[in-house]
């Protein structure tokens, strides 16, 4: 019985580390999709400083990759992104951007997917990483069709 | 490039222009002073002679065959079709200097199909005119098709493009980034030498704030033929990228280009035409400053700061007329009140709407006074400021106003309205300013309090509403539309004026 319980309890043990697994390689590898009416998530960590390059001059920035887009089936949609904060559970904008032309759009590979930067402000700048929440809103209309897929989001 | 050198630039550049003018065919070298000016279409009437130089270039490059070198669908086919770019680069750092130079080529050529030397684009200033400018939104003009329409735009003649794009806010972000890759969209990953395949490998930079917020939005809310890979095919475009190269040279009077030659040294070759067909390959260096390339927009350094004569002499005039509020005319002082207003009451379903007579002359001149900016962009508020007070303005008096439920009411002003409503927002263009009502009414010490008046500034209103008519009446409406101050906040409450007076003042 003992026996039988040991395998019991390390059989679940191993399901939940499985579990707990899948989710994080979801967090990391699997497409990270808004649409208009789901945001999504993502979580922006620093860049490595031999990365930087110019970037190491200039205010901190937010790089967001988008590697696919599909236009709304009428008008158009921009992206808005907001740094979750914590402390207060609130969120605060901090840009967003349209992308152009406002047409279907597929990166082949990552390095040509459409990046942009967004300015992070100070006091929201000092740890590793933050939490971003891309919303697709449109402009006219309900933005119905509209994906934005996010490929990763870094901090520079 | 620093400001010293700036500053040799503009004052040589009669002679620079000159230089540079007599080794490119077809354009005219300009003899003396600065550069035709690039304007804000905003600011130019309908019949003004750049918009119909405008008008007339575009119109005649429309009906040259598409096999011809200098043609509307030519021109725009080297910035992309139907299906993709072409040669145009987004994303990345030849952004902002390919489209200087595409501009270029409209303006070389508008000049020499009209004749007119001084052509200058104008551009469309979006975060002062949030609307499609009237030229552009007219499908005729003087009886013949307007060349500057295009009906497959998504935006609406009343649609206002959102403070969230082109918002002063936005723009502040937009001048505040720096280095140039911040400011202007970052190299392209990787980029490891002169050749032209990088100058169009698309996205493969960062784009920064100007390029990805107001560039891209503005192209994807006018819609149509904007918000595809032919875009240049809609007169508006150039308008918009007029503006985006404006930000670009207020952005250089305080800050520097790159100057790695990845970026300075790359030439676009063969991209774009001089006006006699010839092909145009500038190099990104030789793109610096407009005024070697025969325009500019006037940007000045700002000036040390100073007395400001011109604001004192306007807050002199102000004391006055609080002073005396049934005053009729004095030494830069005109009033004029509208009868009849007691017992009128704005209501949330019905705003008051009450008409001044007005003398028409006044009126014009605020309208079309010239603009003085913010200050922001040159981060010099004093001078901007003494502009401002030096030009004609409107005000009106809105005074003993009697409300009702003001502590959850807002009271909006507009003028000229046609389609007020609850719904019109307040980046419309007939807005005026929001006054909310403090403590009235409370009976101190047995002794009722007097009513509370307001003044408002209508002069930026009336330059928006009215700066492009061609005809103005002696009449303009004020409006006072009472909302919600909360989204909770029950009804609206009233307001109900004894009296409206609007008065012209000039310092």
């Amino acid at each position: 019985m003992g026996d039988r319980r040991l395998r019991l309890m390390g059989t679940a043990g191993a399901l939940v580390v499985a579990v707990m697994s899948q989710s994080s390689i979801a967090g990391q590898d699997r497409p990270l999709v808004a649409t208009v009416t789901n945001p999504t998530v993502v979580t922006a960590t620093a860049a490595p400083v031999a990365d930087q390059g110019v970037a190491s001059q200039s205010p901190t920035r937010v790089i967001i990759s988008v590697t696919a887009f599909r236009p709304p089936h009428d008008g158009a949609v921009q992206a808005v992104v907001k740094v979750q904060k914590d402390g207060d559970r609130t969120e605060q904008e901090i840009g967003r951007f349209g992308m152009f032309p406002n047409a279907e759009f597929k990166a082949a590979d990552p390095s040509k997917a459409q990046r942009f930067g967004l300015p992070l402000p100070k006091e929201l700048a000092g740890g590793e990483a933050v939490k971003l929440n891309v919303y697709l809103v449109p402009f006219k209309g309900d933005g119905g069709g509209a994906m934005l897929e996010i490929g990763g989001a870094e901090i520079r | 490039m620093s400001i010293s050198r700036r500053n040799v630039l503009l004052e040589g550049c009669a002679i620079w222009a000159g230089v540079i003018a007599t080794q490119i065919p077809g354009v005219v070298a300009l003899a003396q002073g600065q550069p035709p000016r690039r304007r804000s279409v905003g600011d130019l009437q309908l019949n003004d002679p750049i918009v119909q130089a405008w008008r007339d270039g575009v119109r005649q490059l429309k009906q040259t065959p598409a096999s011809k070198a200098i043609s509307w669908a030519n021109f725009a086919a080297i910035h992309g079709n139907a299906n993709a770019f072409n040669l145009c680069p987004h994303g990345n750092w030849y952004f902002l200097p390919w489209h200087r130079a595409f501009l270029l080529m409209y303006e070389r050529t508008v000049r020499q199909l009209t004749g007119h030397n001084d052509f200058a684009l104008p551009y469309w200033d979006w975060t002062a005119d949030r609307q499609l400018p009237a030229a552009f939104s007219q499908p005729t003009w003087n009886g013949q098709t307007n060349p500057l329409y295009e009906s497959q735009r998504s935006m609406s003649p009343t649609d206002s493009l959102p403070d969230e794009i082109v918002g002063q806010g936005v723009i502040a972000t937009i001048l505040g980034e720096t280095p140039f890759e911040t400011f202007g969209t970052s190299r392209p990953s990787g980029q490891d030498s002169l050749d032209q395949s990088w100058i169009n490998c698309k996205g493969c930079g960062v784009s920064g704030t100007l390029e990805a917020t107001p560039h891209n939005n503005v192209h994807n809310i006018v819609g149509g033929l904007m918000g595809g890979t032919q875009s240049a095919l809609d007169a508006i475009f150039m308008m918009h990228h007029c503006n985006i190269d404006r930000i670009w040279a207020v952005w250089n009077v305080n800050n520097q280009n790159s100057n790695d030659p990845l970026w300075t040294d790359m030439t676009f070759q063969n991209n774009f035409y001089n006006p006699d067909g010839s092909f145009y390959s500038p190099k990104v260096s030789d793109l610096y400053t407009p005024e070697t390339l025969g325009y500019t927009y006037g940007l000045a350094p700002p000036p040390a700061a100073a007395a400001a004569p011109a604001i004192m002499a306007l807050g002199d005039k102000m004391k006055t007329l609080y002073a005396t509020p049934n005053m009729s005319s004095t030494a830069g002082i005109k009033s004029f009140t509208a009868p009849n207003v007691q017992h009128a009451a704005a209501t949330a379903t019905k705003p008051l709407d009450i008409a001044v007579e007005v003398d028409r002359n006044l009126l014009v001149a605020a309208a079309r006074r010239a603009p003085a900016g913010a200050g922001n962009e040159l981060l010099d508020f004093n001078t901007a400021r003494e502009r401002a007070a030096s030009g004609p303005r409107a005000l009106a008096f809105i005074r003993d106003i009697a409300v009702t439920q003001h502590k959850n009411t807002l009271y909006r002003v507009f003028i000229d309205c046609d389609y007020l409503s609850q719904g019109t927002p307040i980046s419309d263009p007939h807005y005026v300013g929001t006054f909310g009502i403090f403590g009235v009414h409370e009976d101190r010490g047995g002794k009722a309090a007097a009513k509370p008046s307001i003044v408002v500034d209508l002069t930026r209103a009336i330059k928006r509403v009215y700066g492009s008519a061609t005809e103005l009446s002696g009449r303009i409406r004020i409006q006072i539309l009472p909302v919600p101050n909360t989204s909770t906040a029950g009804p609206p409450g009233t307001a109900a004026p004894g009296r409206i007076e609007v008065a012209f003042v000039s310092a």
